[in-house]
This record gives C-alpha cells, sequence and structure tokens, in this order.
C-alpha cells in the first residue's frame, strides 16, 4: 500500500463525508427540474438507480480493498491502458471540482455579491480546501462530521419555520409527470449528485474497514436522498410549480420564510449550508484529483500537487462556461451522458476485466 | 541548483552543533570525576573556589565531641536552610555529643556512626562526588564534611521563605476547597498526595536547565495513564537542552505537539483538586519547582469550557452554565465580524426597525465599518494592557477614562457609531467567560473581522472553516485535539460535553485518555430514597 496517506477514517465518518459530498452542491442548485413537483418522487427514484452503479464500484473496491481505483486500474489493465483510464478517472474529478466551483461563484455573483469579481470567491474557496488536503484525510472526515450536523440542523429548522408557508395543494395533482420525463428527470440525479460518489473509490482503502464500504455508501446515499427528499419537499409546498423556473429554488423558498414579530430574512441559512456542505464536497473532490495523479505518477508526497491542482481548478471553473444558461444545459442534456462514462462504464469495464483475468490473485498478494 | 548552498549550510550546521555537544560532553565528564579530598581543609578551599567565594556561602568548622583533633565543617546557603533546625538537630550534638562508636578509626567509618548516631534529621544523603556536593549545597541543604573522610553528609534542612497555601486568585470557585499551589515543588506534590491517596500514584522527578536546574515532576496515575504517553512526555522533557525554564509557560513550548499552533495544547491550573480529577481521568501532570502553574497533558479543546464548579453545582445550572460558555465564546469571537458583515453587505438580515436605528446612527461617521470594528478592538487591547499590570487603584482610572472618555466622547463627537460600542463592549465582556482562551479568542476576532471586512458572511465562513480545520488537524501527545467531538464518542459526548452527567452516572473515562482503564464506577450507584423495611433495618444495626 502507498505511502501517500497514513490516517485512516472510520465507517461513520465516511458517511458523513458522504452525506456532505452528495448533498453539498445540489443543495442549491436542485437538479431535477424536469419533474416539476414531482422531483421529489424522482430523487427517491435516481437514489435507487444510482444504487446500481453503487454496486458496481463497491463490488471492484471489494475485490481489490488496499487499492484505489486508479492503483486497481493499473493492476487490472495493466502500465498503458490502465494509466490512460486512470487519468480519465483523475480527469473527471478535477472537472467535477471545476464544476462546483463554478456553482458555487455562480451563485455568489449572482445573488449574494454582485459587485465582487467571482475569482476571489474561487481563489479563497481553493485556498482554504488546499488547506485541508494538505492534512490528510483523516482532517477532511473531522471537519465533516462538525459541519454535516450543523448543516442539517439548521436544514430542519429552515423547514420548521416554513411550515406556516407550506400548501399541501402544490403536491397536486399527485404523478403528474409522465414517466418517461420523470425517468429522465430521475436519471439527472443519478448521476449528480448520487452516482458522483463513485470519487469515494479513492478512499475506500482508507477505511478502518475497508469490507465496510460498500454498507457505508449505501447508507450515506440512502440518508443523503432523504435529506434531499426533505428538501425538495420543503421547497415545493412553498414554491409549488414556480420552483422550477427559480434558478435557485432553495432560496426562494428561503426568502419566503415569515417569523410573527421578527422582520428578519433568513437567506443566510442557505449561504452557510451551501458552504460548509460545498466546502466537502470541493476538498473531497480535490484530495480525489491530487491523490490520483500523486499515485498515477508515482510521486512520494501530496504536497507538491495540491497548489498546482487547485490553481488550475480555478482557472478551469471560470472556462467551463459563457454564462449560467449554458451551465444549465450541460447538467440538463450533457452531464447525465458525460458522467456515464465515468461514474457506469470505466468501473464495469474494469470489474468485467478483474473477474475475466480472475484478479487479484494470490501472486499481487493483495 | 538553488538547494547546493542550502545543504553546505546544514553541513556546517551539523558540525558546529556537534562541536558544542563535544565541549559539553567533555565538561560534564571533568567535573564528574572529580572526587572529594581526604582532607578537610582541601575539600572546602575546593568548594570554595566553586563557589567563588560568594558571601551568603556560610562555612562553619566546629570540633567533634569536644576534641580538638577531630575537625567538622558544615557547609550551607544562608537564607536557604532552617537556621534553627541546622543548630538544633546537626551543631549542637556534633558539637557536645561524641558519636557511639563501631570502634573502627577509619575516616568514612566515623561518618557513619555520625549519621546513625547524631544527626537527629530525616532525610540524609552520603555523596562523594564534588560536583554532588556543590549541588547540594546550593538546592538549599546542609553538607557535613569531616577531616579524613572523603565522603559528605547531604542533610535536608529547607528553611526558605515561601507563601502560604491559599486560594489562586485566577481560578476562584463558588462550591469548593480553598487550597491552591504555592511556588515550592514539594509542597504542591503533597498537596496533591493529600487528595489522592492511592499507592499508584506516580511521581517521577527530572531535572531541566543547565544553569537553572530546575526539578520537574511528573504525575500520573500508573493503572490509567497511558505508558506511551508518559514515556512521550519523558522523552520531550529530556530532549530539552537550554540553560533555564522557570516558568509553566516557557516548558509547555518546549512540549507541545505544535508549538506554533495560536491553540494551547496543554493546559494549566493552579488547583489541586483539578490537578486530582484530571489525573483520574488519565492525563498526565507536569509540576515545575519555582511556580504555582501545573501543566496538564493530553489536553483537549473542550477543558477551556470546564470548570471546577459545573461538578459542584446542581446538574442542571451546571450544564446550563457551560452552554452559557459555548454561546459566550462563539459571541466573542463571532459578534465584531457578524456586525461588520450585517452592516456592510447584508442589511436584509436586520430587522427593520433596528436597521433604522443602525443606519441612523452610523450616518456621518468618517470611517467604514471594519475599520471602526478594528480600531475599537484595538482600543479595547490596549486598555485592557494598560490596566492588568498596574497598580489596582490606577488600573481603576485607566477603566474610567477608557469607559468614559473613548466609549462616550467618541460617540458624541461622531466618530465611531453607537451600536458598535454596544458590540465591542459586550464581546470584552463575553471574552473573560472562558478565561483560557482569551488569547486565542482574541486574535480568532481580528482574523474574522478583517475577513468579514472583505467578503462579509462568506469570508466568515471561509474564516471559520480554516480554523476549523486548523483544529481538527491538531494533536495533544497524540490525542485529536477536537476530540470527543471529532472524532465522535457519543459516550464522552454525553457524560461531560453536551450535558455535565450527574456524578453517579459518569461511569466511564473518556476513551481517548483513559482508553485502557476506562470503568470508572460501578453502573448502579445512582442514589433513592430507602424503602421502609431496610431503613429501619439500618437504623436498628446503628443503635
Amino acid at each position: 500500500m502507498s505511502q501517500l496517506e497514513r490516517g485512516k477514517i472510520s465507517g461513520t465518518q465516511m458517511v458523513y463525508l458522504l452525506v456532505s459530498f452528495a448533498i453539498g452542491s445540489s443543495i442549491i442548485i436542485a437538479p431535477g427540474r424536469g419533474a416539476g413537483h414531482d422531483a421529489w418522487f424522482a430523487t427517491i427514484i435516481g437514489a435507487l438507480e444510482s444504487m446500481v452503479w453503487v454496486l458496481i464500484f463497491t463490488t471492484l473496491a471489494r475485490r481489490f480493498p488496499d487499492q484505489t481505483i486508479v492503483e486497481i486500474m493499473e493492476v487490472v489493465f495493466g502500465p498503458f491502458l490502465g494509466k490512460a483510464l486512470a487519468v480519465c478517472f483523475v480527469w473527471y474529478s478535477f472537472h467535477l471540482c471545476s464544476l462546483v466551483i463554478g456553482n458555487f461563484t455562480d451563485f455568489f455573483t449572482t445573488v449574494v455579491m454582485p459587485e465582487t469579481p467571482c475569482i476571489v470567491f474561487a481563489v479563497s474557496l481553493v485556498l482554504v480546501s488546499a488547506f485541508a488536503v494538505h492534512n490528510g484525510l483523516e482532517v477532511i472526515a473531522r471537519c465533516g462530521l462538525v459541519l454535516l450536523p450543523i448543516a442539517v440542523f439548521l436544514i430542519i429548522s429552515t423547514i420548521f419555520l416554513e411550515l406556516n408557508q407550506l400548501d399541501l395543494k402544490n403536491f397536486l395533482p399527485f404523478l403528474e409527470t409522465p414517466w418517461p420525463r420523470l425517468l429522465k428527470t430521475a436519471h439527472n440525479i443519478a448521476v449528480f449528485p448520487f452516482g458522483e460518489t463513485v470519487i469515494f473509490g479513492m478512499i475506500f482503502p482508507y477505511l478502518n474497514q475497508p469490507r465496510d464500504g460498500r454498507s457505508r455508501t449505501v447508507l450515506g446515499i440512502l440518508l443523503a436522498a432523504f435529506i434531499l427528499t426533505l428538501l425538495y419537499l420543503r421547497s415545493i409546498g412553498v414554491l409549488g410549480a414556480t420552483r422550477s423556473i427559480a434558478t435557485y429554488p432553495a432560496l426562494e423558498a428561503v426568502k419566503l420564510i415569515k417569523v410573527p414579530f421578527l422582520n428578519i430574512r433568513f437567506e443566510i441559512i442557505v449561504i452557510i449550508n451551501f458552504l460548509t456542505l460545498g466546502f466537502l464536497k470541493i476538498t473531497t473532490l480535490h484530495y480525489s484529483t491530487v491523490l490520483g495523479l500523486a499515485q498515477i505518477f508515482k510521486f512520494r508526497a501530496l504536497r507538491p500537487l495540491i497548489i498546482p491542482v487547485g490553481i488550475l481548478t480555478v482557472l478551469l471553473s471560470l472556462i467551463n462556461f459563457q454564462g449560467f444558461v449554458e451551465n444549465l444545459e450541460f447538467s440538463e442534456v450533457g452531464y447525465p451522458v458525460y458522467a456515464l462514462f465515468f461514474q457506469l462504464v470505466i468501473p464495469l469495464l474494469t470489474l468485467i476485466v478483474a473477474v475475466i483475468r480472475k484478479l487479484p490473485s494470490r501472486r499481487t498478494g493483495c | 541548483m538553488y538547494h547546493k548552498p542550502r545543504r553546505r549550510l546544514l553541513r556546517r550546521l551539523k558540525r558546529e552543533i556537534a562541536k558544542i555537544k563535544m565541549e559539553f560532553a567533555r565538561e560534564e565528564f571533568n567535573s564528574q570525576s572529580a572526587g572529594l579530598a581526604a582532607t578537610l581543609a582541601a575539600n572546602l578551599d575546593a568548594i570554595r573556589r566553586e563557589l567563588n567565594n560568594s558571601s551568603d556561602l556560610i562555612i562553619r568548622r566546629f570540633n567533634l565531641g569536644g576534641s580538638y583533633q577531630d575537625l567538622g565543617a558544615i557547609i550551607y546557603i544562608d537564607g536557604l536552610v532552617d537556621k534553627n533546625q541546622v543548630e538544633r538537630s546537626i551543631l549542637r550534638p556534633l558539637m557536645l555529643m561524641k558519636a557511639p562508636s563501631s570502634g573502627r578509626p577509619d575516616g568514612d567509618d566515623r561518618l557513619a556512626d555520625i549519621e546513625l548516631g547524631l544527626i537527629t534529621v530525616g532525610e540524609i544523603k552520603r555523596e562523594c562526588r564534588l560536583t554532588q556536593v556543590i549541588e547540594a549545597v546550593l538546592s538549599g541543604k546542609t553538607v557535613l564534611l569531616i577531616d579524613g573522610s572523603q565522603k559528605a553528609l547531604v542533610i535536608a534542612t529547607p528553611g526558605w521563605e515561601k507563601r502560604s497555601v491559599n486560594q489562586p486568585d485566577s481560578e476562584v470557585i463558588v462550591k469548593g476547597p480553598r487550597d491552591g499551589f504555592v511556588e515550592t515543588l514539594r509542597t504542591n506534590t503533597a498537596l496533591l498526595r493529600r487528595k489522592l491517596g492511592d499507592p499508584r500514584l506516580a511521581l517521577e522527578t527530572l531535572q531541566v536547565g543547565t544553569r537553572t536546574k530546575t526539578e520537574i515532576c511528573i504525575a500520573y496515575l500508573k493503572d490509567i495513564a497511558d505508558p506511551k504517553l508518559i514515556k512521550e512526555i519523558k522523552q520531550r522533557i529530556n530532549r530539552i537542552n537550554t540553560d533555564g525554564i522557570f516558568s509553566a509557560g516557557a516548558l509547555e513550548e518546549f512540549l507541545e505537539d505544535a508549538s506554533l499552533s495560536f491553540f494551547a495544547t496543554m493546559g494549566y491550573t493552579e488547583r489541586p483538586d483539578v490537578v486530582c480529577s484530571k489525573l483520574l481521568e488519565g492525563r498526565a501532570a507536569v509540576f515545575i519547582d519555582g511556580t504555582p502553574v501545573v501543566l496538564t497533558a493530553p489536553f483537549l479543546f473542550i477543558e477551556n469550557f470546564q470548570s471546577p464548579d459545573d461538578y459542584t453545582f446542581k446538574l442542571f445550572f451546571g450544564s446550563m452554565i457551560r452552554w452559557v460558555r459555548y454561546t459566550a465564546f462563539l459571541i466573542s469571537i463571532l459578534l465584531p465580524a457578524v456586525y461588520v458583515a450585517l452592516v456592510s453587505f447584508h442589511q436584509e438580515m436586520i430587522p427593520t426597525q433596528l436597521l433604522i436605528t443602525t443606519a441612523a446612527a452610523i450616518e456621518g461617521t468618517p470611517f467604514p465599518v471594519v475599520i471602526e470594528a478594528l480600531v475599537m478592538g484595538l482600543v479595547f487591547e490596549i486598555l485592557r494592557e494598560a490596566g492588568i499590570r498596574l497598580p489596582r487603584p490606577i488600573g481603576q482610572t485607566v477603566s474610567i477614562i477608557g469607559a468614559l472618555v473613548i466609549g462616550e466622547a467618541t460617540v458624541s463627537a461622531g466618530l465611531v457609531g453607537a451600536p458598535l460600542i454596544i458590540v465591542v463592549a459586550f464581546t470584552a465582556i463575553t471574552s473573560f467567560v472562558t478565561p483560557t482562551l482569551v488569547q486565542e479568542g482574541t486574535l480568532i476576532r481580528f482574523a474574522l473581522t478583517i475577513l468579514s471586512g472583505f467578503l462579509g458572511a462568506f469570508g466568515i465562513t471561509i474564516g471559520l472553516l480554516a480554523i476549523l480545520i486548523h483544529m481538527a488537524s491538531l494533536r495533544s501527545f497524540g490525542v485529536p485535539y477536537l476530540s470527543p467531538i471529532t472524532p465522535m464518542n457519543l459516550r464522552d459526548l454525553s457524560q461531560d460535553v453536551l450535558i455535565r452527567a450527574p456524578w453517579w452516572a459518569m461511569f466511564t473515562r473518556p476513551k481517548v485518555i483513559g482508553g485502557q482503564n476506562r470503568a470508572r464506577q460501578d453502573f448502579y450507584s445512582q442514589p433513592g430514597p430507602t424503602r421502609d423495611g431496610q431503613g429501619e433495618a439500618a437504623d436498628e444495626t446503628l443503635e
């Protein structure tokens, strides 16, 4: 096993990290726009659909309990093809990181501080995440343990604060969306956010009990799906059909909170939630990119890669899209196909080849 | 290319260090090899020379048991010994009586006869090296030399001025013992022994400082404390090679895991009861001679919020007061930053009526809010620093000037807004709720205020995240600094963090500290009213 990461995290810590990862940016971007007021149902189907490829990559991880997915590819496909596929995988992690940072900067420049240049947000986020990556996986996991409960507490409190705005009629007509469209939206939700947990293939070997990986991932996805469904129920119940045309439905929903005798607005809750959970997502992605690169190119330490990768992520996030509409278009149309390659095709291919080649053999001693 | 000169520099440094080490070793070898001479005059000369004939060095020659042939001398430092005791238990018997002799005329045996037959002091030791004799003299012992013997008797007659045991000013509690540590190591360890009569209480003494020769004592409970922890502490203390240590703060910096962090990873206290309870949880305490402050390790962040009073108050109030402390700490680091963020970036968060008054108050002030907040924060720090070391009457003047002139006048002159004064004053008060976190809190407060001035709530959150990452990466002697919050331990959280559990419900020691011997008491010690039959039976047996 490589010496790049000496820390070990417990199964519970991984669940916390995975839940934060899964609801990190979807807490505000709200995928599943296509399903209108049935988005909550699409979320459930999407979570179930993502279970299929969760099973695939966790089976792969269980065959090679001591190796990250990047190392597994090298073992399975040999040095050349394996490295090529591993680079693809790391690219996905890298690209995803830049996408999430892009979401952040978009959100902050449109909603919170329109006059501040977006690079300020991107750079400060990446600096903090670089600091966390520098301190290693254990520290990232410990941050998750603190931040997720705070975020969940805030989410639940917004739900309670909005009970007086909730209109159950907004859910009618029940399951009105035609099935093909509902399933397509469900697929969108399955690739973003749930399928993205394939990145945790980089983290499984650092669990106390690597064999727990599958059960913890499934548990994490179910919890995340539960929280997201609650969030969607809240937004739909408050906003109704207008939810699907809002850019940031969660923000719009929280704007409507009215507490008697207290004339305050609560958007800050959403902003803080988005920041803390999104930070965990960015950090996890940053970490897996750096770790993957270090393993492909046989670095002896992660440190020299952290800042360069961070800088490149910021740059990529700036040139990814011309504008928010293009971003939306990509996430609705392009991303579900693009991500499927990394989330499903690469792990499945690796698993099939590994089974055919009867890997891991005893000789490699894994 | 550029690392070549660096490597050369490193090599030179290494050579220098090796040279210094050699010198140290040679010096030590020379001094240790010198034994005592056989004649009294030679020994006294040597001692006088080594101690530069200091004016406080007292050498008293006398005749043993009234015989003019047998010369003896006692040597001590004036002020470090109890003169009455020296006279009563050493000089008087030696000069007036003859030792019951074993019959052999050899000098060394005569010394043994004197030790066994004449001197009436408890702690006594024989030494034969000059350096050890000199060290003993300097540490407040009386040394007896007799002519014809190559050995010396080192007699403990301590009698220097010391402060009496009283309540420490820095940690006053309402409902608990009133004793506090003093500057003498032995008194302090005795205070601990009085509270902790366990034979498994181990006290190990080490010496630090090539010149100050400070005695340092590590106290721990043998079957509870982690042996790795004790080994680590001893290793770190032995690694210290400096000329002097005389405060807990200095030793702390030598011992800490991350001494460049702005968080303290060793605790300190002046109360024996606190040390006792920390030892019972599996921690180790480090006593330093010459200071009433005792260090404890490992130290967790959460201990900053625990006060001995929590455990003496009723548990509901004790738990509430703990949450008050958490809140106060959060307010003390966040309030100015949040105020700046609200006023300059997120006005929609302020209730409308307050917004109007705030806007009216800020209207016309010349500087941005963040500058005002930073300057007023700085003013507060200056006032505090000015008041802290002055004699009390002048200190009061400073605070009156601070409150009246700076507070009132700046507002009425229109230099800063009135809400800011409230914010700064309230922050100051809240920061004193957790006295051990004042340093950390002040630094964090300024950093967050600056970040908030640039980026509002985003800046505050980014700053808090960075601090969280830093704290999560800290360890105190191998124990994660933020445990039991993260890594999480539900039992420890529910016993002593979220609430203060009743005494009979604290079954276990904290896992990360006393993990090898977790059980603390029986599971069923919850008291309840005695049932009628049992109560009467007990009464009868009493009668």
